[in-house]
This record gives structure tokens, sequence and C-alpha cells, in this order.
């Protein structure tokens, strides 16, 4: 149990310091910028990862999860209610939808879950278009307010400036990882194996897959909504273009790039997919040409993404240290 | 229709072997009785009723737990991690306790770790313990299943095809092993096409042949049957 918990700080530490790292490179008020909006997008990256990696069923959904929190907050926020009564809100709605979709498309897997899910951001950018008394519109929301500044005595941070609001997210981000990881590594963790790799496996043992399947969906929509509240009250505005069909292919590009099913490939998929643009500036009118063969290449070649392309490497370098220890052990000793 | 008019029933900790030709319906029997597949029409009456009134996920609730004739493993888990699937009944699936680690989370955790374990070893499995699936022998893939299965704490144990693709030493091996299990209480149903292992191990035999049963009897009655020469057996196999 305690090597576990180790293990799970460890994982923490590592994201943490995965992304914390950047914060101390980058400079500029636009790099800061990108840097918030990567680790926004790799909270919901993170909550993908739970659905699509560990469960196997493909959400085009997680955009519209995204604008449910974004909306929740840009609209409670501008009326006067507190940021974190907002974000619970949030999550709250994120994961009723979440389990609403889930019994709508129970029986569906693969490809037809996930055009079922695409259906259903559809939908709720219509909504969000259509229904103007409530949701403002194509207009959107404009002037949402930053998270409500916290005092420790007489410091009080303010999440206006960018490392209150930097440490906020990082916190989100590792508490995501943690989440996520002390759930796989459960008996809940075991029956979403079962469901991604064999269902019928675990119908056989006990797992009843469809509330299995209803929980993850649930608890991936609640922390998805907590990445769209984050993103509403730092860019101070939303639109329904937020929780478009994009914003989930985004976040499945994140996943698929970094690793599907690994604890930190979303985050380090996230981190690539965001600063490889910039460190192709150079390049100009080639950098998106450059920039798709580059993401391409990375899905042939590593097909387990850059997580797993890492993975391969350690193994290879620690084989290798092991084979030239046992060389040095074995050389003759000669006078 | 795949199985019609099929009416047997299994005695309390007896080994009942289905014998049959490809197609005769003896994976569906096991389909049927863990509702993998639904029954039209009929029923499967267990201590608990009729099962056709339960989902296929609380079947195993009921102590009856099987194996499949095409490996169903994980194949990037573990040996160890397999076994540990059957033991899912006996878990508490909270998210929260897992995400909280709670005391009752911790202490079901190392209960449940030993108990797989006691499974791992009763099976012969320790040595490949923490072995990917993926890289272990034929034997050892068939013992991971049936050790999945006992781990469920079954009274009813549904093996399909258990000695598929292993050699005669393995078979014997695995024979013993279904011998101890079946000793301690356990009532086992088997599908096997092996005849010898089939009459040495077996108090009944149960014969299929195009979904509908031919005979039901012991191995000695059953070597005699002539319907069941005719369909199955033949004169060599029967003698």
């Amino acid at each position: 149990m305690k090597a576990r918990l180790g293990v799970a700080l460890q994982l923490a530490t590592a994201a943490a310091l995965a992304v914390g790292l950047p914060a101390l490179l980058v400079h500029g008020d636009y790099g800061r910028h990108l840097l918030i909006l990567t680790l926004i997008l790799g909270a919901l990256a993170v909550s993908l990862n739970l659905v699509m990696g560990y469960a196997g069923l493909v959400s085009v959904a997680h955009g519209a999860f995204f604008g449910i929190g974004a909306y929740t907050t840009a609209l409670m926020t501008v009326n006067g209610y507190p940021f974190i009564v907002s974000v619970i809100a949030g999550m709250l709605l994120a994961a009723l939808t979440g389990t609403l979709l889930g019994v709508a498309t129970l029986r569906l897997r693969g490809h037809y879950f996930a055009v079922a899910t695409l259906a259903f951001t559809m939908v709720a950018v219509i909504i969000l278009e259509r229904w103007e008394e409530v949701t403002r519109g194509a207009r959107g929301v404009a002037n949402i307010p930053r998270p409500t500044p916290v005092s420790f005595g007489s410091v009080t941070l303010s999440f206006a400036d960018f490392w209150p609001m930097y440490v906020l997210l990082m916190c989100v981000v590792c508490l995501f990882v943690l989440v996520v990881h002390l759930v796989v590594h459960s008996p809940f963790g075991k029956s979403l194996l079962c469901i991604q790799r064999n269902e019928l496996l675990g119908k056989v043992y006990g797992v009843n897959v469809m509330w299995v399947k209803l929980r993850v969906l649930a608890l991936s929509a609640a922390m998805a909504s907590v990445s769209g509240s984050l993103y509403a009250s730092y860019i101070a505005y939303v639109s329904p273009n937020d929780a478009n069909f994009m914003r989930s292919f985004e976040a499945i590009m994140y996943v698929v790039v970094g690793g599907t099913g690994t604890n930190w490939g979303p985050l380090l998929g996230t981190v690539f997919v965001h600063i490889l643009p910039e460190l192709l500036r150079g390049f100009d009118n080639f950098r998106l040409l450059i920039l798709g063969g580059i993401l391409v290449a990375v899905v042939r070649f590593y097909p387990a993404g850059l997580a797993g392309g890492i993975a391969e490497i350690v193994k290879f370098a620690t084989r290798l240290r092991r084979l030239s220890s046992r060389f040095q052990r074995t050389k003759p000793v000669t006078d | 229709m795949a199985v019609a008019d099929v009416s047997f029933s299994v005695p309390r900790s007896k080994i009942v072997s289905i014998i049959g030709p490809n197609g005769a319906g003896k994976s569906t029997v096991f389909d049927l009785l863990t509702r993998v597949q639904d029954a039209d029409a009929g029923s499967i009456v267990g201590d608990a009723g009729d099962l056709l009134n339960l989902p296929a996920h609380k079947i195993v609730r009921h102590g009856i737990a099987r194996t499949f004739q095409q490996s169903q493993l994980i194949e990037t888990a573990s040996v160890r991690d397999n076994v540990g699937i059957g033991r899912l009944r006996f878990r508490s699936s909270r998210m929260s306790s897992a995400i909280f680690r709670t005391p009752r989370f911790r202490r079901e955790q190392e209960r449940e770790d030993a108990r797989v374990d006691d499974v791992v070893k009763q099976m012969g499995l320790d040595p490949y313990r923490d072995d990917p699936i993926s890289t272990t022998s034929t034997l050892v893939r068939q013992m991971t299943s049936i050790a999945m299965a006992v781990a469920s704490e079954p009274q009813l144990l549904l093996l399909d095809e258990p000695m598929g693709g292993l050699v005669e030493s393995e078979v014997q091996e695995l024979m013993g092993v279904l011998r101890k299990l079946n000793a301690s209480g356990m009532t086992i149903v088997l599908i096997e096409h092996r005849m010898s292992a089939v009459m040495s191990l077996s108090d009944l035999v149960l014969v299929l042949n195009f979904g509908r049963r031919i005979a039901m009897g012991t191995p000695d009655e059953i070597r005699r049957d002539q319907s069941v020469i005719d369909a199955y057996l033949g004169t060599r196999r029967a003698s």
C-alpha cells in the first residue's frame, strides 16, 4: 500500500516537474499565455484519457463537457456566484449529462459510440447557439471574472497574475493525474481494463459493464468540465465554438500523440502539440505542413504515443546498461 | 437454433463431461448457463432458482464460473493480474474508496492480494506469477484461465476444452489439478475432445449432436451406446 502511494506521489511529482519546468523556461506574456492554455487543455486530455485510454471508449463529447463547465462558470460568475461554486455546479451538470449520454449510448461500442458522442456534441453546440435567453447565443459570454482571490493572512493571491493561476492549474493537473492513477489501480480500474480488452470476460466475472461505463463517463465528464471552467475564467470569454467537436478532436489528438492509456502521456501530447508550432515559426508558411508531417510520423512510428516511445527508449537504455555491466564483469583480468 | 431439447442435471461434487462433434452446441450450453447468450425457451435451475432471470454479471455470484474455448485472457496483463479478475466479484468497485484509499479499501486490498497469491500457488503458477500472459506457454494459459475461475470460489466450474493444445504430459498434470479441485467439493462440467481424459475423469458423460442430447450416462455406458458410436466415437475410440 505504502509502495503504491509512493508510486502515486512519484507520478504526481513527475507530472508537476514535467509541466512545471517550462514555467521557468518560458518568457514573455505570449509564452506564459501558451503555457496556461497548455495546462488547461492538458487537464482536458487527462480527463479524456480516463475513458479513451483506460475504458477504450473514444469520446467526441469531451468538447461539450468542456463547454458545459465553461458556460456554467461563465454564466454563474458574471452573475456574482463564487468561482468554486460555479466549478462544482459545472462538474455536477457535466456528470449528469455524461450519465444521460451513457444511458443513451450504453450498448454502442467503437466507432458507433464515437459517432453518437459526436452527435451529442453537435446538439450541445446548437443548444448553446439557439438558447439565447440563457447562453447569449453566438455572441457568447464576455467579461468573465478570474477565480476569487485567496487570502493567507496579509498575503492575497490574485489569479489575475501569472504565478497564482499557473500554480492553481498545476495543482489541478497533478490532482487529475493522481485521481486517474488511483482509479486505474483499483478494482474499478480492473473492471475498466476488462471493458477495454475483453468485455465478455468482465461480464462473466461479475463486472456490471453498463454501470462501470456510466460511472467512468460521469467522472471523466466532471473532470473535463473543470478544465472548461478554468478556461472560461482565464480567457474571460466563451462562445459556442469553445464547446464544438474541434475541441474534442484536439483533445483526442493530445491523447493519441502522447500515448493512450498512459498516465502522463496526454500531458506530454498536449505540451508537444502546443509547443511544436512555436518551435516551427521560422518555417513560416510551411509550418503547418511540417507540423502535420511530424504528428503523422509520431502516430505512425510510435503507436503507443510519445510516452510509449520514451518507455521503449528507457527500456533499450536499461538493457544496454545491463549488457555493458555484464561485459565489464566478465572482462578477463590482465597484468 | 444451436441447442434444442437438451435437458440434464449435474449432481453436486461430480465431474460431468459434455462431448460431441464440432457444432454440436457444447459451448452454446455454457453460453446459456452463464447468460452470455439468451435462451428462447426453457429453464436453467440452480441453487438460486431460474438462472435465466439473472443478468450475465450476476451469474458468478451464484457460484458458477467458466473458462472459454478461445483464450479470453488479457494478453498484456500478468498471470497474477489475470487471476485477480476472478476476485472482482468480491471487490468493492466504489470509485470514492479507490480515490481516498479508505482503511476499509486497504484492508480489502491486502486480503484480496493474499487470496489471489494463494490461488496462484495452489494452481502451480507461482513461477510465472509476474509474466505477461502473451509470453507464457499453452499449459500456463490454460491453468491461468482455470485459476481465474477458481479464484471466484465457484461451486460449479465450467471448463471449455481446457486440454486443447496440450501434450500428453501436460494433460496428465491438468487432470491431476482437476481431480484435486473436484476432491475439494467443486462440481465440474467439462467440454473436451480428448476421450481418454473424458473417460478417465468423468462420473457422467453427456453427448450432444446437432444441438440435441443423444445420450447421458457413465463413461462405460457411453462407450457402449450405439447412437454415440455412430455419431461421434466410432468403433476405434469406443473400444
